[in-house]
């Protein structure tokens, strides 16, 4: 029992301790920024990797969300006899919501597991060591690069998402249910505006979770034990931390921006 | 690359630890220990394992620090240093890792032109040329457009030389360069070593247990146990010296002062005897 | 090893650009930016007693096509009239002066906007002119209130009589709906039992005493109150002298209807004044270049 209860209290300590931890390793990479410029070549190779290899898999989900969308709103309002305005509602659900959420799970899948596995072999395999020891900062040339490309790949992939599930919706609606093109766009363009659903929807969102994923991601490949079993943790340690991180901190900035 | 760093032309030893004292989880792992290592010359470091010799080396590095005492090296004490001239001094040495630590992102070339690349802005074509001459060096020019995961030990290990030396170093750092080859990649690693160090008057420092290789090359040998240097001198003499340690390590003598037993409590209790132990 | 690099800068730079022109697509053709029209433009005000829900860049309409947009809302101090000015694309410059500004809802969850009734006068608003007949916006609770009597609980009744009839569909009414004239409640349904002979439904309704002056040619329908609520029995006065009593039977009645139709009838003509406009539903509510 008294064990038990000291476990918990652990398990609150280490996960506290672990959020305290990712909070000075931001500063960290942060205070890199500067040091980091010298290696830009490095980004955009990482911006290669977590963003142009997202590419796929983030277009073919936003078709599906859209076309999946487009299908339940249908059959929703229908009843209502509103189905002229679905395709607005599809907008707005994926720009308020499931595009920047959906893609940031995505991203965290695809991109943010290879940033921590590999992070975690390249300590596991001295290589970070052996940067440090060719006077190459591993944190200006590893960590920062790879936080920046996720920084700078979210709201791209988000956009890019976003505009494959209004594709996926249109398909569906337009082409498939019958609903009026003219219709579909134009109820669209009444209620969609630029400020609260573009820029604080998609882009504010996308910004702060690719900032979360890639920092969760950086930081369990730097904090993990280099072994196989520490990488193969922290990898799984990533997908769940971002997952709660992205969808708690969705709950806060939409209170706060809507 | 290191011209700018003041060095006392007298001073004959590179490297100078003195009084250092380490303590790693509660464990000491050096005390007191004072440690010369010549300039121009193959030293050897060798000791029982956990005795911590590549913390020694990394104790020169300065990518720890200890908790006493001070490791000079050129000239500079490695502990006050601030990040850009410790990465200054790095540039300086070379280390070649027991597992090579390749960066697997990049072919062989890149891996030796990444120093290069990152500390200058030579043009391609002299960056090339450097990288071939020190491929050339190692006897891998050809495996030049192999990817690390292509290569087998003995040449990542080579290739990993390459890149030790090719910013020229004043030092460098071999921790246990031997570990897993086969005779033949042994002899070339050896002969690479040994090569580097007539040739460009590299001071060497080896981490190694290859008594028969050791004996070979080094000119100077320390043998750590407990935190202290227990032993040193020409590799020749040193099993000579009569000390149990020496005996015990240089004889292969599973009992010594290096025990068999890891430090247990009372067997017949472990092993629930413990009424008859009394 | 080089051009490695280099695929790598080409492919991120692709990417990068990719991902702006989505941006770009989402920003200009899906949000209202895409109805911030490039043409030149006049403004004309209209004042209205009520806007409803009109917002800032809602379109302007004129049989049903874009011409303008919504281009601000102010309350005039002292006054209870919103003054709305209309930014209306230049080409249509010949609306009469004497034309008619509604505000319509597009569709039944569709956002509000002006429509444009033309005139007859042969003066047309220019730049900064008014035009200064509107029509203000209609809650759709008013127009379905209007419709239908608008909902409400029963009285309790003191002594009630009966009157019945006979409906060919009474869709899902159910015994103790309410019985309403003018939206009131007066009574309620005391049995629907089907005629085995006639083959529809005998309906009967238990009126209070109070209202023993209803006209005996008055018309009984089954509506639907609110959007989705419960359906009852309305009761549409006559012209006739003498009244209903207990016993009697009413002739004229109007069956369930479904609430599409309903809707579809009375949405697709905006209001029973907005003849002329006839067809200017949701079918043709598109905005030029968007096919």
């Amino acid at each position: 029992m008294n064990q038990r209860i000291s476990q918990d209290n652990n398990v609150v300590i280490q996960s506290l301790t672990q959020i305290g931890n990712c909070g000075l390793f931001l500063l960290t990479l942060l205070v890199a920024v500067p040091r980091s410029l010298r290696y830009i070549r490095e980004t955009i190779r990482q911006l290669w990797f977590v963003g142009a290899m997202s590419l796929t898999i983030i277009m073919v989900c936003g078709l599906f969300v859209g076309m999946v969308l487009m299908l339940q709103l249908y059959h929703v309002l229908s009843i209502f006899g509103g189905t002229s305005a679905s395709g607005m509602v599809v907008a707005l659900s994926v720009y308020r919501e499931l595009g920047p959420v959906v893609t940031a799970l995505l991203f965290a899948g695809r991109a943010g597991t290879s940033i921590t596995a590999e992070i975690g072999l390249m300590r596991a395999t001295d290589q970070i060591d052996a940067m440090e020891l060719m006077a190459v900062d591993p944190i200006a040339y590893v960590a920062t690069p790879r936080f920046l490309a996720g920084l700078i790949a979210m709201p791209l992939l988000t956009c890019v998402f976003c505009a494959m599930a209004i594709l996926g919706g249109h398909l569906v609606g337009v082409t498939w249910l019958g609903i009026d093109n003219g219709t579909f766009w134009s109820n669209m363009t009444a209620q969609v505006d630029l400020h609260t659903d573009i820029v604080n929807g998609v882009l504010f969102k996308s910004l702060a979770f690719g900032a979360v994923v890639s920092l969760i991601a950086v930081f369990q490949g730097f904090a993990t034990p280099p072994t196989s079993e520490g990488v193969a943790r922290a990898t799984t340690r990533t997908v769940v931390a971002s997952s709660i991180a992205i969808l708690a901190l969705d709950f806060v900035l939409t209170a706060f921006l809507m | 690359m290191t011209d700018s760093v003041p060095a006392t032309p007298d001073d004959s030893m590179l490297v100078r630890i003195r009084g250092l004292t380490t303590v790693l989880g509660g464990k000491t792992i050096f005390s007191d220990l004072d440690l010369d290592i010549p300039r121009g010359k193959i030293t050897a470091i060798m000791g029982p394992s956990g005795t911590g010799k590549t913390t020694l080396l990394k104790h020169i590095t300065g990518q720890m620090r200890a908790d006493a005492g001070e490791i000079v090296v050129d000239g500079l004490n490695v502990a006050e240093l601030s990040r850009e001239k410790l990465y200054k001094l790095r540039e300086g040495i070379g280390y070649l890792f027991q597992n090579s630590a390749l960066l697997t992102d990049f072919d062989v070339f890149e891996n030796v032109a990444f120093p290069l690349r990152q500390h200058t802005q030579l043009p391609e074509v002299l960056i090339r040329n450097l990288v071939l001459l020190k491929l050339q060096a190692v006897g891998l020019r050809g495996a030049a457009a192999l990817m690390p995961s292509e290569l087998s030990g003995g040449m990542a290990r080579r290739v990993a030389l390459a890149r030790a030396i090719v910013f020229d170093p004043m030092l460098i750092l071999y921790d246990e360069p031997f570990v897993g080859l086969d005779p033949v990649a042994l002899n070339q690693v050896l002969k690479l070593i040994r090569t580097l160090n007539q040739t460009l008057g590299i001071t060497s420092v080896l981490v190694a247990h290859e008594l028969a290789a050791i004996r070979q090359i080094a000119q100077h040998v320390f043998l750590i146990a407990n935190g202290k240097v227990v032993a040193q001198g020409d590799p020749k003499t040193i099993a000579d010296d009569g000390s149990p340690w020496t005996r015990q390590f240089f004889g292969g003598e599973a009992d010594g002062p290096v025990p068999f037993q890891y430090p247990a409590g009372d067997y017949a209790q472990a092993l629930g005897f413990a009424g008859a132990a009394k | 090893m080089s051009q490695q690099r280099s695929s790598y800068a080409v492919g991120t730079g692709l990417f990068i650009v990719f991902g702006f022109a989505a941006l770009a697509y989402l920003a200009t053709q899906t949000t209202s930016i895409a109805n911030v029209h490039q043409g030149a433009s006049y403004i004309v005000d209209a004042h209205f007693a009520n806007i409803g829900q009109l917002k800032d860049r809602a379109p302007v309409k004129i049989a049903g096509v874009r011409v303008g947009q919504v281009q601000s809302i102010s309350l005039e101090p002292g006054r209870e009239v919103a003054d709305v000015k209309l930014s209306i694309d230049k080409r249509y410059d010949r609306i009469p002066l004497d034309s008619v500004a509604t505000i319509f809802t597009s569709g039944l969850l569709g956002d509000q906007y002006i429509g444009i009734e033309y005139g007859s006068s042969k003066k047309t608003v220019t730049d900064g002119g008014t035009l200064a007949l509107t029509k203000p916006a209609q809650q759709l609770e008013d127009m379905l209130g209007k419709f239908f009597g608008a909902g409400g609980v029963a009285d309790n009744l003191g002594g009630t009589y009966t009157v019945w009839a006979r409906f060919t569909n009474v869709g899902s009414l159910s015994v103790g709906a309410p019985v309403k004239m003018a939206g009131v409640a007066i009574g309620s349904v005391q049995s629907i039992q089907a005629d085995p002979v006639k083959l529809d439904a005998k309906v009967t309704l238990a009126i209070d005493k109070r209202y023993n002056q209803i006209p005996d040619d008055s018309s009984a329908a089954v509506f639907t109150s609110g959007l989705i609520g419960t359906q009852f029995v309305a009761i549409q006065p006559g012209g006739s002298p003498d009244a209903l009593k207990n016993g009697d039977e009413m002739i004229l009645t109007q069956s369930a209807m479904q609430l599409e139709d309903l809707i579809g009838k009375f949405l697709v003509n905006g209001s029973s004044s907005d003849s002329k406009a006839a067809g200017n539903g949701k079918s043709s509510d598109t905005t030029p270049g968007k096919h």
